[in-house]
């Protein structure tokens, strides 16, 4: 088996020699699953909604079209929690969609739309019942009609009058009819006791289980999580998908090295050969950050780094100050001090800075999760 | 949000948090598919309306389901 040159895609057999000679390993269970037959019969009980998705949960969510909002939302569902909900008899329970997004979200860039699209879907989970309500501030980029488009709210009951149409129950913050804080506050109830009535209409119907669409993620690992937790999850992956469910997954690249076991289970030959072309490490995403496969830098390859000339010039320095310290903190300080670059000058009472900057420096040596300061961590408590 | 034990003894140790035990399969006393079958089965009755330890507590999600009784907090019903 040659390595590959070309980027033609790979036949399955091919595929197959190719994560050979390049050592992904595939487990013995179950390294081929075959056609296995489709799960019958199996069914839950959910909501079904108008536009045929199906919930498992009955919720009144209020989404936010920007973060500025969050606070008075935050508020508001406080004050329904307390007040509304214990005097409604209901099954319903109030979600508050909070999200950190500011106006950044909806400047006109190419990719700008997957972080709207991504707040839309979440807002249109099936779950909600098509009963969204909307917080905005006024002045957002993120306009509401642009968050939920017309007609991104399928319910054919809204569509009575033309006002009705585009589904959106919006609060405005900045309205004029809003004199004062409680205002606002209270402008959330109202409208959100119709949507209750509404969501309380529905009721759960057996419905099978090939509607589900199940999402599985990581949450924390142990030396234990690949033999016993992660191999059930993916047996019962298989199961789902049997049922005709949807699964989905994240930190895919971490698949990398399982990827035998995803294109065994590849819809088509087309769908594996995208796999394999996806995922050989190569991602953007991991070639422009090398930041998930490279090591942290030691102390001593940042040493190696540093430039010759400027550790030199601070080693001809006659300062009684850079005689005393020593040679470990010359070699920071120098070090910090090619960091920062020509716009920075020495000057009488850079030492202080000096030893700030090679502080933070040392306290921070990989440069790739910046964590800030704290007293209890090494290297960052107060010294002078 | 469904959470998985990896270990009996995580399990053990945080009874209020982990619905579905796949620690026993490491102890010999489950099968992969064993705890895989038990897995989809749970789904299937979350999905019915069953509660999860971590929807009880509202701790697990960012959209935290609000939780206005306390009769509410009585946890799944019985092992998975």
């Amino acid at each position: 088996m040659r390595w590959r040159t070309s980027r033609r895609p790979l036949g399955a057999r091919a595929a197959a020699a190719h994560a050979r000679a390049r050592g992904w390993t595939t487990c013995r269970w179950p390294r081929r699953p075959g056609p296995l037959p489709p799960l019958e019969g199996y069914t839950f009980q959910g909501y079904r909604n108008a536009d045929g998705s199906v919930g498992t949960r009955n919720l009144l969510a209020i989404t936010q079209t920007v973060q500025c909002v969050a606070g008075v939302v935050d508020f508001a569902v406080r004050r329904i929690r307390a007040e509304l909900l214990p005097r409604t008899r209901t099954s319903t329970t109030w979600s508050a969609l909070e999200h950190g997004y500011g106006c950044g979200v909806a400047i006109d860039a190419p990719d700008a739309e997957v972080p709207i699209r991504t707040l839309r879907h979440i807002s249109l989970n099936p779950n909600f019942g098509g009963e969204v309500m909307v917080v905005s501030l006024g002045c957002e980029k993120l306009q509401p009609e642009r968050l939920l488009p017309p007609g991104s709210i399928r319910d054919p009951r809204r569509a009575r009058t033309a006002a009705e149409d585009a589904g959106l129950d919006v609060v405005c913050l900045q309205d004029d009819a809003h004199v004062g804080f409680m205002s606002m506050v209270e402008a959330h109830p109202a409208p959100g006791r119709v949507h209750l009535q509404r969501l309380n209409a529905r009721r759960r119907e057996t419905v099978p289980a090939s509607e589900l669409v199940v999402g599985v993620q990581c949450g924390g690992s142990d030396a234990f999580s690949g033999v016993t937790a992660n191999p059930a999850v993916g047996f019962c992956t298989d199961l789902l998908v049997r049922a005709g469910a949807t699964v989905m997954f994240s930190e895919t690249t971490e698949v990398r090295d399982g990827i035998a076991q995803l294109t065994a289970r590849a819809a088509t030959p087309e769908v594996a050969e995208a796999m394999i072309e996806r995922w050989p490490g190569t991602t953007p995403t991991c070639s422009a950050a090398a930041s998930t496969a490279a090591p942290t830098p030691r102390r001593a390859t940042r040493r190696a780094g540093c430039p010759t000339s400027s550790r030199r010039r601070w080693a001809r320095s006659s300062r009684a100050a850079a005689r005393r310290s020593s040679g470990c903190w010359r070699r920071a300080r120098s070090c910090a001090q090619a960091a920062r670059g020509p716009g920075l000058r020495r000057h009488a009472g850079q030492r202080l800075h000096l030893r700030h900057a090679a502080a933070g420096r040392r306290h921070e040596p990989a440069r790739l999760h910046h964590r800030p300061r704290h007293p209890l961590r090494p290297g960052g408590g107060a010294r002078w | 949000v469904v959470k998985v034990a990896t270990r009996s003894e995580l399990a053990r140790r945080w009874h209020d948090l982990m619905d579905v035990d796949a620690g026993r399969i490491a102890d010999g006393r489950a099968g992969i598919e064993d705890v895989g079958w038990a897995l989809f089965r749970c789904l299937l009755e979350v999905a019915s309306g069953r509660r999860t330890w971590a929807e009880t507590l509202a701790a697990a999600q960012r959209a935290d389901l609000v939780q206005p009784r306390a009769r509410h907090l009585k946890g799944p019903q019985g092992p998975p």
